[in-house]
């Protein structure tokens, strides 16, 4: 899905030029659907033969190294990409045309899109399959084969994807390089919270064996942070109020006019 | 282009080619929403309800009954108030049941059958659909949240069990075993036990609900429709909030890191 820009200002250079490219979102998708299927897998190959114990020499090889790898390896790739997107930052945002602005709101968009589907994986798949581990499972860990997939694995990744999501928006584009867009903060800050909150949610789990019930109280905080996501209605309310604006610069007033 | 196309495009003030970019914006934001719709739906369902609906045999008259519909239209009214807000568009709670009902199928059968080796008679999961599309219907005529939240909480939860109804019942049948009588759900999970869910700690049907004459279900019934009506508007005012647009200006050091001059942001 590619659409293509012809110009009818003269702020915009005349060549025609991409409004949104999918190439990269439809990467990024297959990279994650990649990475998750993956674990997936590999669950199903150890998590009940190697990770019942935590005490076992095969848990330390086969989860407890998965643990260790993935962990750096995600805020790794995600600290390239935060300092990648602050320090090729535009210096000059205030001068951009309409017609790169339209773009980066296009981008935002697709960096939404990558961000939510990061996020569903999290709320639907492995949730679920860590409800599936504990109502099976008597848990010996922290450290499940469930939850290092879904708390370090699948966590980390969307919070990645979601501080990416608000510096490119911060760095690239005027409306929110002017002003603290509250509903952003909160799509990205709210949900990105839940991984501190597995601090509260573990150190109650060592005096109460709860998972059978997964609705205790202990688990509460999870969804709280979890509505937080519905305040993207404010930031698309943000960006369609300019991008509406922006369509008008390249919608000529003789198109308007003529029937 | 046909006349009356020209005609749309001169309304909508838009040229071809920025109605072009403004249908492929539409086509994005609704898979942005989609996902989102489906991530929220579920986390606040998982944590909150999730309990009553994994397994056939949690199923009960008292609690399933009750906190299945209070649970889900928390979500399905949040996004109803932001789609009727943002779009004028009355599918907000269909939207949710739906794409819930995609989610839990793929989790119940990859996670629960396909890593647990439960089978799906023990995990087939509840919907909401139809009070769903019952409160859409009903924004949809009145236009109104708060007749919306009176009818349509009401009608919600009055319509879970018995819409779920035609599912379960055949769960519900009761069965003699080793002498005791038993749902054929129970039976189930006798035969796939749970080590997380041991029985002594089984939250259904507790107290004295099941003495009322044998009306239990229609007790559970009714009072959560009397929560749903207020969940209902609680969760509108929550969604129709989240809609709000609100920024704060960034400071003169912060905005000159990307060449702005303070007085020249403000503009």
């Amino acid at each position: 899905m590619s659409v293509q820009v012809a110009s009818t200002t003269g702020k915009d250079p005349q060549k025609p030029a991409r409004v949104f490219n999918i190439l990269p979102v439809a990467i990024a998708w297959g990279v994650m659907l990649a990475f998750y299927v993956s674990l997936r897998l590999y669950q199903q190959a150890f998590a009940f033969k190697f990770g019942l114990d935590s005490t076992s020499p095969d848990f330390e090889i086969y989860w407890k190294a998965l643990f260790k790898i993935e962990v750096p390896a995600i805020f790794g790739i995600g600290a390239v990409i935060w300092a990648y997107l602050w320090f090729t930052r535009d210096r000059r945002i205030n001068d951009i045309s309409p017609g790169t602005e339209l773009k980066r709101y296009f981008t935002l968009i697709g960096w939404f899109l990558v961000y939510t589907f990061s996020f569903l994986w999290v709320a639907n798949f492995f949730g679920e399959g860590d409800a599936t581990w504990h109502q099976t499972v008597i848990r010996d860990t922290a450290l499940t084969p469930s939850h290092i997939v879904l708390f370090y694995a699948c966590i980390p990744t969307y919070i990645v994807v979601g501080v990416g999501t608000l510096i490119y928006a911060t760095t690239r584009i005027p409306a929110f390089a002017k002003s603290y867009s509250v509903p952003l903060l909160m799509v990205v800050v709210g949900p990105g919270l839940i991984l501190p909150n597995l601090g509260y949610n573990e150190w109650g789990h060592a005096f109460w064996f709860t998972e059978e019930t997964f609705s205790h109280p202990l688990h509460w905080g999870f969804p709280v942070l979890g509505w937080t996501a519905l305040a993207i209605g404010g930031v698309l309310l943000q960006v369609m109020r300019r991008v509406s604006e922006l369509f008008k610069v390249f919608t000529p007033a003789a198109s308007l006019t003529a029937k | 282009m046909t006349e009356n196309d020209r005609e749309v495009l001169r309304v909508a003030g838009l040229s071809g080619d920025t109605a072009r970019w403004s249908r492929t914006f539409d086509y994005l934001i609704i898979v942005v929403a989609a996902f989102l719709v489906l991530a929220v739906t579920y986390i606040n369902f998982l944590l909150l309800a999730g309990d009553w609906d994994f397994f056939t045999d949690f199923k009960d008259r008292q609690y399933w009954v009750v906190i299945y519909p209070i649970v889900q239209i928390m979500m399905a009214a949040a996004f109803q108030a932001v789609f009727w807000t943002l779009f004028r568009l009355p599918f907000g709670a269909t939207a949710s049941a739906f794409l819930f009902g995609l989610g839990v199928w793929l989790v119940r059968y990859h996670s629960w059958m396909g890593m647990a080796h439960f089978p799906l008679t023990l995990v087939v999961p509840g919907t909401f659909m139809v009070g769903a599309m019952i409160l859409d219907g009903i924004l949809t005529v009145s236009r109104a949240w708060l007749v919306t939240g009176l009818f349509g909480g009401t009608l919600f939860g009055i319509t879970f069990y018995a819409s779920n109804w035609i599912v379960f019942a055949p769960y519900f049948q009761p069965v003699e075993n080793m002498g005791q009588l038993s749902s054929l759900a129970d039976v189930i999970g006798y035969v796939f036990p749970r080590a997380g869910t041991p029985e002594y700690i089984r939250i259904i049907e507790r107290g004295t609900l099941r003495t009322f004459s044998d009306s239990s279900t229609w007790v559970s019934v009714f009072f959560s429709c009397f929560i749903c009506i207020f969940m209902y508007m609680l969760w509108w005012l929550i969604g129709a909030f989240a809609c709000k647009a609100a920024s704060v200006p960034t400071g003169d050091r912060f905005k000159l890191l990307f060449g702005m001059k303070p007085a020249e942001a403000t503009k």
